[in-house]
């Protein structure tokens, strides 16, 4: 594993990226259980100060620090994203594995249970829930939320993968040595399944993201929780563009478009680093 | 010559045996066979019979290397499918060592005795896995051995040719066609079977590579007492390697017969058109005619009565009225009205 | 007057991948000439580099292929081209299909599937002979399937709905219905049934006569080129082995590797025992020292391990490549 990280460090720059982008997001999001202020709470400090030793990245005219608010948010909307993926891979992989294993009438109407959730359309059935649980809604609850949403398209995606791998040869040919169907698909198939389920994942972190900042933008999250979303929310209420102060508006805006453009370089490494295609040619040359 | 309907037990008229004793003289038994295939639902349903009535058989205590030769569509790769289990067939049944496998396929015991090679040596296996462990799994799961122990492993790789040394721990795609696919026969003969079904197993092997292959189907017959039914479009190799030969066109067999009466004297028109078209090695034999070709092939399979009358130098009026059925001709069976009697 | 001249030509696949870098030496110094008129067959088995000597021949030259060195100069009556200098796609394209044309591999699945073999007509000779009006377009079309003895009914068909061997005849008329003077085949009998493929040969004979185009035709099937033409050569490993007059090839053959080759070919009406070659192709990664045959080769000397044989003359038109003839000479 670490010999696998190590050589796509030294070999591949989006990897390199990617990466240093989620270690140091990380870090960020262990380091902010040291702040010393209470994010929630307003006027913990004075407003509208532009960035200084004292306060590096400056106050908003709530009267937060934006620094640490900042690495709250970060550390709320990993966390969060970390939440929504979970669930949406469990679901996906499930019902996915089981439907194209399975086939026949399961398959038909798991996927049409699938299907319909594809076709839902999301934003107003969030922005319902969302305003209904308005203030209930914490991190965790969000990120269910989200992860209920998530998993349609990739359930079908694992499904069609499956599919495919069921037909080839070697799967009869694993039949044939008389191995058991659970040894079959564990053995014979999941080299093939893991990568993809790796890149969906990560593509499916992105989406999240995405996600929570359009739900917060629109003012239905839990507007007190800092969060990258709540965070453009509340310098945009406060005309941060039109009072210039890029210190609060700028802060979270570039970290949102780091974090998603180092996911995605990661995500694109990985997937052409685990691709059959590309191991198998590097079988080749050993 | 009598004309012989389809019925299997006539074509046993040959052994004084009587019918009413249960076959288990035969290995294997290829009865009426026939598959159908359907597309689409509805109004827009269409059918393909892929095997019609297919009927041989193989002795038991006499291993020979049987071959189903045909061209593409002519449904010998369906009828390995269905000898398999790996597809039920629509009418018509298929008993190995006398029990119908519609009962005994996907058990244990059916599939040690019979065991496939298929044509794409690098799609055999796994490209992500070491192929050794494929030899490890069938010993292991066939419990043809005390746990722990594989001794067969090693045996059956020797009988291909092979010695463990050079395939451990190697991935498929380190290795050349003609191993790999010795190293699928080597597998294939760890759970002993008696009969081996391979389909076009040297087609995509290269030339050179080729005989080797081929050579060790002929061992297998003689010293291991393994029966091959070798399925293919290359009479060539057939002619070389098997003892007997059975020509299907669009799911019919129309001529069977030792490999070297039919190729060497075919008596059915196909089997001749068949036999002109493998090219000869030897620029001193070129071909000196053209010949018709058939352009919408699908037409073929609908066809009534004999499905070649259509490109058929020599049909007559009755070729497309009616199916001829299977005429017998000095110990082959051809489905030709060429030689019905007077 | 060689129609088509190449000379010392060096064409490798190079990628670099994960700090791997591989290059694979598909084509390895390779020199012949082609005659006008005359059908050349380059035999081979898979690995040995034909199908990249052909794309580099006809200028398909795309990376990872690279041509590293040599000279490929074509000779039409009125134009001499080194298609290895004719700046990229602009110049080829003016050649491609009305001076030389190339079948590919797998032409079957050449045609697009969402259109009628009509339009793909359209496509090639709206492209070389500007948009004709209907009546001449039919009328071309109509004269060149004629004598090839295809029905102009296919004409409105869907790829799908026609046979394999259907779809490449038609692509086979495609690729000369602008009668280009040089016709590149790579595997055109491959995949194909027994009396489709002998039907793709008379096509391929019939075209030759009707158009008086110069045929270069790959492929692995010795038994194709006994039928098919008039001179052979043999490659192995990226590197031209034996080339000859294809009756002297088959009654005379020289180089170990032909020679086991012929001899390993099963035919109708002989049961007599054959054997191949031991050991297999070898990777055109990590090609063996010295002649790249030695590791199988049944008479090989000391020498053949470190010394690479040049390709010479040894007959009147028979060229061979091997240590052995060198003594003999």
């Amino acid at each position: 594993m670490l010999r696998v990280i190590g050589e796509l460090l030294r070999h591949d720059r989006r990897f390199l990226f990617g990466f240093s982008v989620l270690v140091i997001y990380l870090l960020i999001a262990a380091a902010s259980l040291f702040c010393p202020y209470n994010t929630k709470a307003w006027n913990v400090v004075p407003r509208d100060l532009p960035p200084s030793w004292k306060y590096p990245l400056g106050t908003n005219s709530m009267g937060q620090d934006i620094m640490w608010k900042a690495m709250v948010a970060v550390k709320n909307s990993l966390l969060l994203s970390a939440i929504a993926a979970v669930i949406s891979r469990v679901i996906a992989i499930i019902l996915g594995l089981l439907s194209g294993y399975k086939g026949g009438l399961f398959d038909r109407v798991v996927m049409t249970f699938n299907d319909s959730f594809i076709i839902i359309p999301m934003f107003p059935v969030l922005i319902l829930i969302a305003s209904i649980l308005r203030t209930s809604l914490n991190i965790t609850v969000l990120g269910i939320m989200i992860g209920l949403f998530g998993w349609a398209w990739d359930a079908r995606l694992f499904r069609s993968q499956i599919l495919s791998l069921k037909e080839r040869e070697f799967t009869k040919t694993a039949i044939l040595s008389g191995m058991k169907t659970y040894r079959v698909i564990v053995t014979e198939h999941l080299p093939y399944v893991i990568p993809l389920i790796m890149a969906a994942t990560i593509n499916n972190v992105i989406w999240v993201i995405g996600m929570e900042v359009t739900l917060s933008l629109l003012g239905l999250s839990n507007l007190s929780t800092p969060t990258i979303g709540t965070m453009i929310y509340w310098a945009s209420q406060y005309q941060a563009i039109f009072r210039e102060m890029w210190n609060w508006i700028l802060t979270p805006i570039a970290l949102c478009v780091v974090l998603i453009l180092g996911l995605y370089m990661l995500s694109t490494s990985i997937s052409e680093y685990l691709d059959p295609r590309t191991r198998l040619q590097m079988i080749k040359e050993e | 010559m009598r004309v012989h309907s389809h019925s299997s037990q006539s074509r046993n008229a040959q052994s004084s045996e009587p019918l009413v004793q249960k076959e288990h003289s035969k290995l294997l038994e290829v009865d009426n066979l026939t598959k159908v295939f359907t597309k689409g639902q509805g109004f827009a349903k269409s059918t393909i019979t892929a095997v019609n009535e297919v009927s041989f058989s193989l002795e038991l205590d006499r291993p020979e290397i049987f071959t189903l030769a045909g061209e593409s569509g002519s449904g010998k790769s369906t009828v390995a499918k269905l000898i398999l289990g790996f597809e039920e067939p629509s009418s018509g049944a298929v008993r190995f060592r006398g029990e119908d496998i519609a009962r005994t396929r996907g058990k244990a015991k059916f599939m040690k005795d019979v065991q496939p090679v298929f044509q794409n040596p690098f799609e055999t296996f796994n490209p992500l896995k070491r192929i050794d462990t494929y030899l490890y799994e069938t010993e292991r799961n066939f419990r043809m051995s005390k746990a722990g122990e594989y001794p067969l492993v090693e045996r059956s790789l020797e009988l291909v040719g092979l010695s463990l040394t050079e395939i451990k721990d190697k991935y498929p795609s380190e290795m050349s066609g003609g191993q790999l696919q010795r190293v699928s026969i080597a597998r294939a003969l760890i759970p002993n079977p008696s009969l081996l079904i391979m389909d076009e197993p040297v087609s995509m092997i290269d030339a050179s590579l080729r005989m080797s292959v081929i050579n060790l189907f002929k061992e297998l017959k003689r010293q291991q007492g393994v029966s091959i039914i070798y399925i293919t479009h290359d009479l060539a190799t057939a002619y070389y390697v098997s003892d007997r030969i059975a020509i299907m066109l669009r799911g019919q067999i129309v001529e069977t017969g030792s490999v070297e009466e039919v190729l060497d004297s075919p008596l059915h028109p196909y089997t001749q058109l068949l036999r002109a078209s493998v090219p000869v090695p030897d620029p001193a034999n070129k071909w000196q005619k053209d010949i018709p070709l058939s352009d919408i092939e699908i037409r073929e399979y609908s066809r009534k009565g004999c499905k070649f009358a259509g490109r058929c130098s020599k049909a007559e009026d009755i070729c497309n009225e009616c199916e001829p059925p299977d005429y017998r001709v000095n110990g082959r069976y051809v489905k030709c009205h060429l030689y019905k009697t007077a | 007057m060689p129609i088509l001249d190449i000379r010392g030509l060096k064409a490798y696949y190079i990628t670099r991948k994960y700090g791997h870098a591989s290059r694979v030496r598909a084509v390895d110094g390779v020199s012949f000439q082609v005659k006008k008129d005359e059908i050349y067959g380059i035999a081979g088995e898979s690995g040995c580099g034909k199908s990249t000597l052909l794309k580099a021949v006809s200028g398909l030259i795309k990376p990872p292929l690279q041509v590293l060195e040599g000279e490929v100069v074509y000779d039409f009556e009125d134009q001499k081209l080194s298609i290895l200098s004719l700046r990229e796609d602009r110049q080829r394209r003016r050649i491609r299909g009305v001076r030389i044309s190339l079948i590919p591999q797998g032409s079957m699945s050449v045609l697009n599937p969402v259109r009628r073999i009509r339009e793909s007509f359209r496509d090639i000779i709206d492209a070389h002979l500007g948009t004709v009006d209907e009546a001449r377009f039919n009328d071309i079309v109509r004269t060149h399937l004629d004598a090839l003895g295809l029905d102009w009914s296919v004409m409105h068909a869907f790829p799908h709905q026609l046979s394999g061997g259907m779809r490449q005849r038609i692509t086979i008329a495609l690729a000369t219905i602008l009668k280009p003077d040089i016709v590149f085949a790579d595997e055109p009998t491959t995949a194909l049934d027994v009396v489709v493929q002998r039907g793709v040969i008379q096509l391929i004979k019939k075209i030759k006569r009707e158009q008086m185009n110069t045929v270069i035709m790959v492929t692995h099937d010795l038994a194709v080129h006994a039928n098919l033409c008039d001179r052979l050569a043999i490659m192995y490993a990226g590197k031209m082995v034996e080339e000859a007059d294809v009756d002297a090839l088959f009654s005379n053959p020289r180089h170990p590797y032909t020679i086991v080759l012929l001899k390993s070919l099963p035919r109708l009406g002989d049961r007599s025992v054959r054997t191949s070659a031991p050991g297999a192709p070898p990777s055109l990664v990590n090609v063996p020292s010295g002649c790249r045959f030695h590791p199988r080769c049944p008479e090989a000397m000391e020498r053949c391990r470190s010394e690479d044989p040049e390709l010479v003359e040894v007959e009147k038109g028979h060229r061979v490549a091997c240590l052995l003839e060198e003594g003999s000479r």
